[in-house]
């Protein structure tokens, strides 16, 4: 694909993406190489989001397959509709009990044979997001989320598929892609995947931010927000995610939940009592939640958020 | 296009593929595939931006979290300016200099009645890096045989072949040690050696301590990163028993029983679920003298993956053996409860007797023993009545799923050792004296279960 690094990097600038070179680069080969791209990183620091906003920057029809245990080829790739499959026999039945001509059938030909080739054709297919990502007009962008949940039998089909692309479906013959897609999978590392599967991806390893990019991806997000506000709930995350020994850790989401709430409550520098106030919007556990609370009743909020408020 | 003729014709090029070579000799599995992708990503960046050509190849090469961390020291390494590489290649110099004098040293050194011995240029070299005490012990042994009743220089074969066969050992050491084999590249081999003194072989580096030498001030870290560990293994176990119920069968008397509605036609189908079945785990921890600490941790590691276990029965023994179960089952904090328990128990800082254990453990809690049970031994092996115990745990071995022994000591001591010659055939026993070993084992055994 002929696109330009510098090309790339304003467009997910103006969507509204900020990022550095370390996520942008790799993002940018898989494209050159016309290689899959494997996101890793901790729930939240933006993985799905790389994807949906190269589908906006690509202009392209973004296909979602959502993994999940148990997700198998027939939800995955595609399924042959059973119910109306049945419906058509009994129908072509009935049609032959009363007498009449079986539907589509010449006077020379075998109508059971035509009644099969019939019941095996595109129009009882159902496309899933695989099948519909091989047979796209325009090339899609192809999201695999998070592929860590699946069975390792499945991700070994997943690899063979978008090593070339095709799929053969007995009935119909093989499929190949009209474009090879743009691939993007991301896994959350709860499993070690397949080196197969690996070898076959460009790598990207997306970490939470540091202090500064998050003051600016929630100025970004969140309009209103103060460089004060934004710079106090960006160095709550570094402290929060470096600091404490949390179950777990606070999401860029959750940041820009934090920021809008603090927004909202006409709140400008944050002190003790909106710090705990507040807490649940960051932390979703309950022994996290009373590990902050031990922290602002013993040091206030000044380890929480480091030197901007000291006087 | 193969490889060599990416690389052919640019320095950088072959440069990349003996970085690649530095990377697999740390463990990075690199395939071809992969070191083609980075040539071809080389292309598209600006190949005099140092950062660019790190994220690059690091995107292309490092696939994992032990692959990027041993990836970004190994580049740093590996990739420097001139001045840097000429001091190293400096160091390099002193240090072959000062192993030949060592090697010279080594021919005045290593004597019989005044003889000096034919050995190789190799086990020269392996006596030249032995420690002192080492070196000494081989002298002594020298000095000794030398001045041995009746000994005459016709014994001086058989002492070459004794000296021989003690330096082979302890080339090999070296060659499975921290350096590792040489690859035959200078520079690569120096980047190997200077990456694995950094930090081991990736991840934090306490994850590669023996449990008993992790000093008080890592604890509170060796106990976060125990934590991670049992997460994850939860994690994944859990996965594995729901992930049995995927890849059903038509369950035929169901779907005949939901279709009558419509006629007998098979509209709805049914599918018959596999039923789950959780791992029943028996703890039996050694918790004499210096076993404690690793009592300590797998007791935590264990429970830690109690979520995901059916039963989980934890005995502690030392002389005798004592059921801690309840008081952990109840605990609030399991790891506070356990050092409470091991301070207190009424078996601990005695003497090892499996044997003893073992037959009240088969007496008096023979429930716990049945077909669908894993029994987890943790100790080093170290016991009195070794042969006894060996006896009950061959007849136990029979009645219960599996025996899996955690063995605290290094398997490389374990030939040297007759308890666990003597325990080994009935039992499968793995090293287990680092966390990186607690891991792996543990893994291994939720897959048997």
């Amino acid at each position: 694909m002929d696109i330009e690094l510098g090309w790339l990097r304003t467009e997910f600038e103006r969507d509204g993406y900020i990022c550095g070179m370390e996520v942008l680069l790799p993002v940018y080969l898989a494209l050159r190489l016309g290689k899959p791209l494997l996101i890793e990183g901790a729930p939240g620091v933006g993985k799905t989001e790389v994807a949906k906003v190269l589908a906006r920057v690509l202009g392209a029809e973004l296909i979602r397959l959502q993994c999940y245990e148990g997700l198998d080829e027939n939800k995955a790739l595609y399924e042959w509709n059973y119910q109306r499959q049945l419906l058509r026999i009994q129908l072509s039945r009935s049609i032959a009990a009363a007498g009449g001509p079986a539907a589509g059938v010449g006077a020379d030909a075998d109508p059971e044979l035509e009644l099969e080739r019939d019941l095996f054709s595109h129009e009882y297919l159902l496309m899933r997001p695989l099948l519909r990502a091989i047979r796209s007009p325009e090339r899609p962008v192809l999201l695999v989320d998070e592929v860590d949940k699946v069975d390792e039998a499945f991700e070994a089909f997943l690899f063979e598929l978008l090593s070339d692309f095709q799929v053969s479906i007995p009935e119909l013959g093989t499929v190949t892609a009209n474009h090879v897609p743009v691939v993007v999978l991301t896994s959350n590392s709860e499993r070690d995947l397949s080196d197969g599967l690996k070898r076959r991806c460009i790598y990207l390893y997306i970490d939470f931010p540091d202090v500064d990019r998050e003051v600016r991806i929630i100025q970004v997000k969140v309009p209103g927000t103060s460089e004060l506000l934004a710079q106090q709930v960006a160095a709550a995350m570094r402290f929060l995610r470096t600091e404490m020994d949390l179950r777990k850790k606070p999401s860029i989401a959750e940041a820009l939940d934090w920021a809008r709430a603090l927004v909202a409550l006409g709140i400008e520098r944050i002190g003790e009592k909106d710090a705990s106030d507040t807490a649940s919007l960051v932390l979703k556990n309950r022994d996290d939640l009373s590990a902050l609370r031990r922290e602002i009743a013993a040091h206030g909020v000044q380890r929480l958020l480091g030197r901007q408020d000291q006087p | 296009m193969s490889i060599r003729r990416a690389a052919r014709g640019t320095s950088a090029g072959r440069n990349v593929l003996r970085f690649v070579g530095t990377l697999r000799s740390l463990g990075v599995p690199a395939g071809s595939g992969e070191v083609l992708d980075a040539m071809a990503a080389l292309h598209h960046v600006n190949m005099r931006d140092r950062s660019q050509v790190k994220l690059v190849l690091s995107a292309a090469l490092a696939k994992d979290e032990r692959s990027r961390s041993i990836f970004d020291q190994a580049f740093d390494l590996y990739f420097v300016s001139a001045e840097q590489a000429a001091v190293r290649a400096r160091a390099r110099e002193a240090e072959g200099q000062a192993r030949a004098r060592r090697i010279a040293q080594s021919e005045a050194e290593l004597r019989f009645q005044g003889q000096s011995l034919e050995l190789s240029g190799e086990h020269r070299e392996t006596y030249a890096q032995l420690s002192q005490a080492q070196q000494e012990r081989l002298r002594e042994f020298l000095s000794r045989s030398s001045g041995g009743h009746g000994v005459d220089a016709s014994f001086l074969p058989l002492i070459e072949h004794i000296v021989r066969g003690h330096l082979e050992r302890w080339r090999q050491g070296i060659e499975n040690g921290p350096g590792g084999p040489s690859t035959g590249d200078e520079i690569a081999d120096d980047v190997v050696r200077m990456v694995r003194a950094g930090s081991g072989s990736g991840g934090d580096p306490l994850l590669y301590v023996d449990i008993k030498d992790i000093s008080e001030a890592d604890m509170p870290r060796a106990r976060v990163l125990l934590r991670r560990l049992a997460k994850r293994l939860a994690t994944r176990v859990m996965r594995r028993y729901r992930r049995a119920r995927a890849g059903d069968r038509v369950d035929f008397r169901r779907t005949v029983r939901a279709n009558l509605r419509y006629g007998g036609v098979p509209v709805e189908l049914r599918f018959s679920r596999r039923k789950v079945l959780k791992p029943k785990i028996v703890l039996v921890c050694d918790v004499s003298g210096s076993m404690s600490r690793y009592a300590s941790f797998i007791l935590q590691f264990s429970y830690g993956l109690a979520k995901v276990v059916r039963d989980l029965e934890a005995f502690l023994f030392a002389e005798d053996l004592e059921r801690v179960s309840e008081q952990l089952r109840d605990a609030a904090d399991v790891e506070l409860t356990i050092g409470r328990l091991l301070e207190s128990s009424r078996v601990w800082g005695k003497g090892t007797n499996l044997a003893v254990a073992l037959r009240r453990l088969n007496a008096e809690h023979r429930q716990v023993l049945t077909g669908d049970a894993l029994v987890l031994v943790v100790s080093d092996t170290k016991t009195l009545a070794v042969t006894e115990a060996a006896a009950i745990l061959a007849e136990m071995s029979r009645r219960v799923r599996d025996i899996v022994w955690l063995n605290t000591v290094p398997a490389s001591e374990w030939p040297g050792l007759p308890t666990v010659a003597a325990l080994a055939p009935h039992v499968r026993m793995y090293e287990c004296s680092t966390l990186a070993d607690l891991d792996r084992v543990l893994r291994l055994t939720m897959d048997i279960a």
